[in-house]
C-alpha cells in the first residue's frame, strides 16, 4: 500500500511536472503570439534608438579632380550632465580642465547645466579623447556610489560624435570661387561664399536619421542603413577652374598688383568656346583656411562684384557695334582724331596720346577716344548701340553661379545724355563687372556666340558618379562670324603695333585691348586724374580663340597706369602659361614674318577670291627694310643691333649702355656705308620715352629711294589677303581729292639736330600728284611703278578675269572706285608703311 | 507494486545521460550568446562610432565576449566527467556519507559569510572563493539534502514497519534538517534556492511515507513562511507585485521581467536568430544566469523554447520513471528528489522568465552559466545514472528473440566475413 503510495505519488508529481511544462508553453504562446506586437513595440522603445548622423560635406574639384575643398570628420565630446553626481562635478570639472587643457570655468557651467547633452569639446584630439577616458574611468572606480544610484560617473557621461570639418588643401589658391563655410546651429556646415554658397545644397548632403540598435549604455550595434548613410553624402562639384590655371593668374596678378603698389586687381581667364572660367583672382586674397582673421575687403570676390567703368577695354565693344552695324568698310579708312581732344556736346573727350587722321585700325590700336567717340556719335544710332550693348550682357548679371555677382549699371537708351553715346563709346558712364567684360569678349572671340559664364563643370556623387553635368549654355548671338574676324584683326593690331605691345606672347598671335580708366572720385564725384584703373581684355590664339582674358589693376601708383604697362604684361604672362597649360599649339609664323608673297601672287589671290582685301596686316617691327636703307634698331639690345649692322656689312659707333635709345642714320634714311652707324644706348624707359617722339619724326624722316630701288623691297611686303568682297578693280593709284585733306602725313619737326635728309612735308606731296596723298613711306612713284608693272602683266592675262577685275580699268570718281582706291591703299600701304605708330601727332 | 511508468523505454539510464548531455550542449551555446556582451562590457570603449562608414567601434564584442563561455565549456567538460564517474559508484556509498555530506554542506554554507573567504556579489553572500575558482555552496546543500533526507527516510521506513510514526521522532529531524538549511540560505539571501530546498524535501517525504495531514500542515506553515519572507524584505515585496504587472513601473521594479517580457515575446515562432537578440546588450540583466531562458526564447522563438521544455520534462518523466522502477526504496527517495530539483528548478526558471512566478533567482539547471550549479546538477545527475542502473528490467519474449537473432546474425557475419 505504500508502495503503491509513493507510485502514485511520483506519478502525481510527474502530472505536476506536466502540468508546469503546459503552463509556460501556454504563457509562451500567449507572450510570443498573442502580445507579440504589443512587445515588440517595446523592443523598439528600449533596443532601438535614433542615429542622427551628421551630413558629410562633398568636396570641391578642380576640373582636372584636384581636391580644392574636403571634409574632415573630427570628434566632438559630449557630456550628459544629468548622468554625473553632483558632489563630484566640481572635482571633475578641475581634473578635466586640468588634464584636457580647457578652461574650468567653461567645464564646470557645462557639467553643471541642467538638461541635454552639452559639447565638452569640439575637434577633440585622439590624446584628449584618452585622457578623459582615462579620467572617467578613474572616477568610476574612485566613486562606485551605491547600488541604487549607480556609479557617481556612469559609463555613458561622456560620449564622442564625429562632426565634419571642412579643410582647404590650397589655402588662399581659388579662395573667392570656392568660398567657404561657417558652423550653422544644426552643427553642420553651410557655405557662405562662393561654389560653396552657390552650391551648398548640392554639397551639404541631408542630415541622416535612422534607427539602429544599441545596448543599453547606448553604444550603437548596427551600421546606419546604407541608403540613409548614402543620402547624408552630400554631392562632389568639380569646378571649371585649373588648378594650375588659377596658381599662374594669381601669381601674375599679384606680383603685378605689388609691383605696381595698387589697392586690387582682378584676373579671369575664360574658355571662350565654353563659357567656363578657367582662372578667376581676385587681389587682395585671403585664406581659407583661416578665414576668421580674413578682411571684409579681402574677400570680396572683385571679379563679379566690382562694377567699374571699362574705359578704354569699352571700345572692342564699340567697335563691334560699329562693325555689326556695317558701318565700318574699312580698317584703313581715315578717322580724324582731331588732335587728341573733341567737344561733343558739351563734354570734351580727350586722347592720351594725340593723334590726326589716322586709320580706324590705327586709331583702335592706338586706343583713341576721340575716334572711338567720334564714330559712335556719327556712326551709331543710339537704339542700336543700346541694343548691342545689351547683346553683350551689359548692365546685366551673366547669371555666373557664384554668389554675389553685381549687375552693374548700364543706363536704358531713353535715360542718355547727348553725351552718352560718345562715353559709352571709349567705357566711360557705365559699370561693367570683369565677367561680364570676360564674357562679353570670348562672345566677339566665339564666333559672336555669347556663352554664358560658369565655374561648375559637374556634380558628382559621393561615389564620384556624375550627377548633374553643367553643359555650356549658348545664350545668344551678339555679333556675326565675320564681325569676330574682323574684331580680332584689330584686337591683334594692339598688340602689334598698338598700346597692348606689352601683352605679346611669343610664338603665339594674340589680341586684346588696353584701357586705362581714370576713377570717379567717389567723394568728389569728379573725375580725378591720379587714380586710374589700368586693364587689358586678351583673346588668344587668334586662329582659334580658346581663352579669353581680362584683366584690371586698381590705382597703380607706381608711375605706370596704362592699362598697357599694368595690366598688359600681366595679360602676357597668364596667356603664355595658360596657353601651355592647355597644350594648345603655337600659331604658325606667329612671330616670324609671313612668307613673302610676290605682288603677282598676291594679286592672283585677289583676282580669285573676287574679293577686296579688307585688312592688311602691318609690317611687324623688326621688318626687313629695303636695301640701302636704315634699319631700325631702337630698342636692340648691343648684341641684337650688332648682328643686324653685321648682316648689313656696317660698323658702328656706341654710346652708352642698355638698348638703342637713338641711332644715327634714323631708321629708313638711305645708308652711307662709309659712315659708321652712331647708337645711342639707354635704359627701357628713356627708350619708351623717346619712341613716341622718335616715331613721329620717323614718319616724316622716312627716305625716298629711287623707284628702281624700291621695286625688290616692294615686291616682298608681308602681305596677309583678307576678302570679303566680292568685286575688286585694281586701281592706278589715281585718286580722288576728297581724301586727301585727311590722309596728311603726320610728323613733328625733328627734335633732333640731325637732318631729314628726305624729310617731305604733306603739301609738297599733294602738290606734286594727287596720287601721293597715299605716301606715308617711300617713295611716291613706287607704288605706282608697281601697280603699272602688274598692269602689264595683267594685259596678258586669259579674258577669262572677271570684268570688274580688268586691268587697267581706270580709277573714276564713282563711289566704287573710291572703295576699290581705298583698297589699294590697303595693300600699298601695308607693304610700304615704315613706322608702327605715326598716329599719335598731326601736324 | 502497480506499474504506472509513463514511458515504455528500457535503457533510463542511456536517455537520461543523453538528455543531461543535450541540455548541457544547448546551455553552452547560449551561454555564448548571452553572456558575451556582459563579459566585454569592460572593454567597451566610448560611444566612437565612426560615422563615415557607419562601422561599428572598435570595442564591439571580441574574444573577451567568450570569456563567459570558455569557462562555462570547462566547467561542462569537467562535470560529465565527474557525472560519469559518480554514475559508476555505487548508490548506497552517498547514502552512507550522506551526514557527512550534510556537514560539509553546513560549513560551506557558513563559510560563506566570513570574510575573504565568502565572496559577495550585488549584496548577496552566496559564493566561497579559492582563487579563480568560486562556489556557490547552496547547490551543493540540495544534493545533501536529498542524500540525507533519503538516509532519514530509509531508516523511519525501517523503524515504523514495526514502530508508530512519530511526529518528533521522525518528522522533527527532518524538518530540523531542511530549517537549518534554509536558515543558512535565507539569510545570503537566496529565497529560490529555499523555495526548491522545501519542494524537495516535501516530494521526498511524500514518497517516504510521512503522513499527509503532517504534510499538509506542514505546507500552510510553508506557505505563511515564505509569505513572510517575502514581508520581510521590501524589495520582494517589489518583485512580487512587479511580476505581476511589470509594466506599471517599467523602468523601476517591473524593470527586469519587462526585459524578459520584450526578449521573450520578440522572439515569435524561430526566434531573431541564434545570437541575434538585441536584449542581452545589458538591458536583460542576468541574462546569462536567471533569465537565459529569454534569451532562448528571444533567439530561438517558440520552437527553441518548446524544445528546451520538452527536453526538461523528459528528463523529468524519466527520472520520475527511474524512482517507480528501482527496487530499493533508498534509491527511489534519491531519484525524486533529484529530479524533482531538477524539475522544480528548470520550470521555475521557466515560469520566471515568462512571468509566471516573480523574479527569485532562481538557475535553469544545465544550461545557465554557473560552474557550481552545473558541478552540483552533474553529480546529482550521476547519482540518478547510477540508480538507474540498478532497474532490473524484465526481458520480455520478443527481446529475446531478437537478441538470438542478433548474436546469431553478428555470428553467420563473422563466418561470412572469415574472420
Amino acid at each position: 500500500m505504500n508502495e503503491d503510495r509513493s507510485q502514485w505519488i511520483i506519478t502525481a508529481l510527474q502530472l505536476l511536472m506536466v502540468l508546469a511544462a503546459a503552463m509556460v508553453v501556454h504563457r509562451l504562446y500567449e507572450l510570443q503570439f498573442v502580445k507579440a506586437e504589443h512587445y515588440w513595440k517595446h523592443a523598439k522603445a528600449r533596443h532601438e534608438y535614433t542615429i542622427k548622423k551628421i551630413p558629410s560635406r562633398g568636396k570641391i574639384y578642380d576640373r582636372s579632380s584636384r581636391e580644392l575643398a574636403v571634409t574632415e570628420m573630427v570628434p566632438t565630446i559630449y557630456v550628459s550632465p544629468f548622468l554625473i553626481a553632483d558632489e563630484v562635478k566640481r572635482d571633475l570639472a578641475a581634473d578635466i580642465s586640468r588634464e584636457l587643457g580647457l578652461d574650468f570655468d567653461t567645464v564646470y557651467g557645462r557639467l553643471t547645466r541642467s538638461r541635454g547633452d552639452q559639447v565638452l569639446v569640439r575637434r577633440a584630439s585622439r590624446e584628449q579623447i584618452d585622457r578623459l577616458m582615462l579620467l572617467a574611468q578613474m572616477y568610476r572606480e574612485k566613486y562606485k556610489g551605491d547600488k541604487k544610484k549607480g556609479p557617481a560617473v556612469p559609463r555613458n557621461a561622456f560620449y564622442i560624435q564625429e562632426e565634419n570639418r571642412r579643410t582647404y588643401p590650397f589655402g588662399e589658391l581659388a579662395a573667392h570661387v570656392v568660398g567657404y563655410t561657417m558652423l550653422d546651429d544644426t552643427g553642420d556646415n553651410t557655405g557662405v561664399a562662393g561654389v560653396e554658397g552657390s552650391y551648398n545644397e548640392y554639397l551639404r548632403g541631408k542630415f541622416g536619421v535612422d534607427r539602429a540598435l544599441r545596448t543599453a549604455t547606448g553604444m550603437p550595434l548596427e551600421p546606419i542603413d546604407p541608403a540613409v548613410l548614402a543620402s547624408t553624402y552630400g554631392n562632389s562639384i568639380v569646378l571649371t577652374i585649373d588648378r594650375d590655371i588659377q596658381d599662374v593668374t594669381e601669381k601674375a596678378l599679384r606680383k603685378q598688383v605689388l609691383a605696381s603698389a595698387a589697392d586690387a586687381g582682378v584676373a579671369i581667364v575664360y574658355a571662350v568656346k565654353t563659357g567656363e572660367v578657367l582662372g578667376m583672382a581676385s587681389v587682395p586674397s585671403f585664406n581659407l583656411s583661416d578665414v576668421q582673421h580674413a578682411s571684409p575687403l579681402a574677400m570680396r570676390n572683385r571679379a563679379i562684384s566690382d562694377a567699374i567703368e571699362p574705359g578704354s577695354v569699352m571700345k572692342i565693344f564699340t567697335y563691334a557695334s560699329l562693325i555689326e552695324e556695317n558701318k565700318v568698310h574699312s580698317f584703313q579708312e581715315i578717322v580724324d582724331c582731331s588732335g587728341g581732344r573733341w567737344t561733343v556736346a558739351g563734354r570734351t573727350v580727350v586722347d592720351s596720346h594725340a593723334m590726326g587722321a589716322v586709320p580706324l585700325v590705327t586709331a583702335f590700336a592706338q586706343s583713341s577716344n576721340v575716334a572711338a567717340a567720334k564714330l559712335a556719335m556719327t556712326r551709331l544710332q543710339p537704339a542700336r548701340f543700346y541694343k548691342h550693348l545689351v547683346d553683350f550682357g551689359f548692365g546685366e548679371k551673366t547669371g555666373i553661379d557664384l554668389p554675389g555677382e553685381a549687375p552693374g549699371l548700364l543706363r536704358h537708351v531713353k535715360d542718355w545724355t547727348a553725351q552718352s553715346v560718345a562715353s559709352l563709346a571709349y567705357g566711360y558712364e557705365l559699370q561693367v563687372t570683369a565677367i561680364q567684360v570676360a564674357a562679353a569678349a570670348a562672345a566677339i572671340a566665339n564666333n559672336g556666340i555669347y556663352m554664358k559664364p560658369h565655374v561648375v563643370k559637374e556634380i558628382r556623387n559621393f561615389r564620384g558618379e556624375i550627377v548633374q553635368q553643367i553643359q555650356p549654355e549658348k545664350v545668344r548671338r551678339v555679333c556675326s562670324p565675320s564681325t569676330t574676324k574682323r574684331m580680332l584683326e584689330l584686337m591683334e593690331a594692339v598688340v602689334r603695333e598698338g598700346t597692348g605691345k606689352a601683352a605679346a606672347v611669343p610664338n603665339y598671335r594674340v589680341g586684346g585691348k588696353t584701357g586705362t580708366t581714370i576713377k570717379l572720385d567717389p567723394e568728389t564725384k569728379r573725375y580725378s586724374r591720379g587714380n586710374y584703373i589700368g586693364s587689358f581684355c586678351g583673346i588668344a590664339p587668334l586662329e582659334d580663340p580658346e581663352i579669353c582674358i581680362y584683366i584690371w589693376i586698381d590705382n597703380p601708383r607706381g608711375g605706370a597706369y596704362y592699362g598697357g604697362q599694368v595690366a598688359a604684361p600681366v595679360f602676357k604672362e597668364i596667356a603664355q602659361e595658360t596657353l601651355k597649360i592647355l597644350r594648345i599649339p603655337p600659331s604658325q609664323n606667329a612671330d616670324e614674318e609671313p612668307p613673302p608673297k610676290s605682288i603677282e601672287v598676291a594679286l592672283d589671290e585677289i583676282r580669285n577670291l573676287h574679293g577686296v582685301p579688307a585688312v592688311v596686316e602691318r609690317p611687324p617691327e623688326d621688318e626687313e627694310i629695303a636695301p640701302g636703307c636704315m634699319p631700325n634698331l631702337r630698342g636692340l639690345t648691343m648684341r641684337e643691333a650688332h648682328e643686324r649692322l653685321a648682316k648689313l656689312g656696317l660698323a658702328f659707333e656706341s654710346q652708352g649702355s642698355g638698348v638703342v635709345v637713338d641711332q644715327i642714320p634714323r631708321p629708313y634714311e638711305t645708308l652711307d656705308s662709309s659712315q659708321p652707324v652712331q647708337l645711342v644706348f639707354g635704359s627701357p624707359e628713356q627708350y619708351r620715352e623717346s619712341l613716341l617722339a622718335n616715331e613721329n619724326m620717323l614718319a616724316q624722316a622716312t627716305p625716298r629711294p629711287e623707284p628702281h630701288e624700291l621695286l625688290p623691297s616692294v615686291s616682298t611686303p608681308k602681305l596677309k589677303l583678307v576678302s570679303h568682297r566680292k568685286e575688286i578693280e585694281i586701281p592706278l593709284g589715281s585718286d580722288s581729292a576728297q581724301d586727301s585733306s585727311t590722309v596728311a602725313l603726320r610728323g613733328l619737326p625733328s627734335p633732333q639736330p640731325l637732318a631729314s635728309p628726305a624729310a617731305t612735308p604733306l603739301t609738297s606731296a599733294t602738290e606734286e600728284d594727287p596720287d601721293q596723298r597715299v605716301y606715308r613711306g617711300p617713295a611716291p612713284d613706287a607704288g605706282r611703278s608697281v601697280w603699272k608693272k602688274v598692269l602689264e602683266k595683267n594685259e596678258d592675262m586669259p579674258a577669262g578675269a572677271p570684268a570688274g577685275n580688268t586691268p587697267g580699268a581706270t580709277p573714276a570718281s564713282s563711289p566704287a572706285t573710291s572703295k576699290s582706291l581705298r583698297s589699294a591703299y590697303d595693300i600699298r600701304l601695308s607693304s610700304n608703311e615704315p613706322t608702327q605708330t605715326s598716329d599719335d601727332s598731326e601736324r | 507494486m502497480t506499474d504506472l511508468t509513463l514511458l515504455p523505454i528500457r535503457n533510463h539510464a542511456k536517455w537520461l545521460f543523453t538528455l543531461t548531455l543535450i541540455l548541457t550542449g544547448i546551455g553552452v551555446v547560449f551561454v555564448l550568446s548571452a553572456s558575451a556582451p556582459y563579459a566585454a562590457r569592460d572593454e567597451m570603449r566610448m560611444f566612437t562610432v565612426s560615422l563615415r562608414d557607419g562601422s561599428l567601434p572598435d570595442g564591439a564584442p571580441s574574444v573577451h565576449g567568450a570569456k563567459f563561455f570558455i569557462r562555462q565549456l570547462g566547467w561542462a567538460l569537467i562535470s560529465i566527467f565527474v557525472m560519469w564517474r559518480v554514475s559508476l559508484l555505487e548508490p548506497s556509498i552517498h547514502i552512507d556519507h550522506s551526514r557527512l555530506y550534510l556537514m560539509l554542506s553546513v560549513f560551506m554554507l557558513v563559510l560563506v559569510f566570513v570574510p575573504h573567504i565568502g565572496v559577495e556579489r550585488n549584496g548577496a553572500h552566496r559564493w566561497i572563493g579559492f582563487g579563480p575558482i568560486q562556489i556557490q555552496p547552496s547547490e551543493f546543500a540540495k544534493i545533501a539534502l536529498i542524500l540525507h533526507s533519503a538516509a532519514q527516510l530509509s531508516q523511519d521506513e525501517r523503524e515504523t514497519m514495526w514502530k508508530k510514526y512519530s511526529l518528533f521522532r521522525h518528522l522533527a529531524p527532518k524538518i530540523a534538517v531542511l530549517l537549518m538549511l534554509v536558515a543558512l540560505i535565507i539569510v545570503e539571501p537566496d529565497l529560490g534556492t529555499c523555495v526548491v530546498l522545501g519542494v524537495i524535501a516535501f516530494s521526498m517525504w511524500a514518497i517516504g511515507g510521512v503522513p499527509l495531514r503532517y504534510l499538509a500542515g506542514l505546507v500552510l506553515m510553508g506557505v505563511g513562511f515564505v509569505v513572510a519572507a517575502v514581508v520581510a524584505e521590501p524589495y520582494r515585496m517589489r518583485r512580487l507585485f512587479a511580476f505581476m504587472d511589470p509594466e506599471k513601473d517599467p523602468l523601476g521594479a517591473g524593470y527586469h521581467l519587462l526585459n524578459s517580457l520584450i526578449a521573450v515575446g520578440t522572439g515569435g515562432l524561430t526566434g531573431r536568430g541564434i545570437g541575434q537578440g538585441p536584449s542581452k546588450y545589458l538591458f536583460l540583466s542576468e541574462c546569462h544566469t536567471d533569465f537565459i531562458f529569454s534569451i532562448i526564447c528571444e533567439e530561438s522563438g517558440f520552437i527553441g523554447a518548446i524544445i528546451v521544455a520538452a527536453l526538461f520534462l523528459l528528463f523529468v518523466i524519466v527520472g520520475l520513471d527511474v524512482a517507480k522502477r528501482v527496487n530499493d526504496s533508498v534509491h527511489k527517495y534519491v531519484a525524486v528528489g533529484v529530479t524533482v530539483m531538477i524539475g522544480t528548478q528548470a520550470f521555475g526558471n521557466m515560469a520566471v522568465a515568462v512571468g509566471l512566478l516573480p523574479t527569485k533567482g532562481l538557475a535553469l539547471p544545465f544550461i545557465s552559466y554557473g560552474g557550481s550549479s552545473l558541478l552540483a546538477n552533474m553529480i546529482a545527475v550521476g547519482i540518478l545514472l547510477s540508480i538507474a542502473g540498478k532497474i532490473e528490467y524484465s526481458p520480455n519474449s520478443d527481446e529475446k528473440a531478437l537478441d538470438a537473432y542478433a548474436r546469431g546474425a553478428g555470428h553467420s557475419v563473422k563466418i561470412a566475413k572469415g574472420v
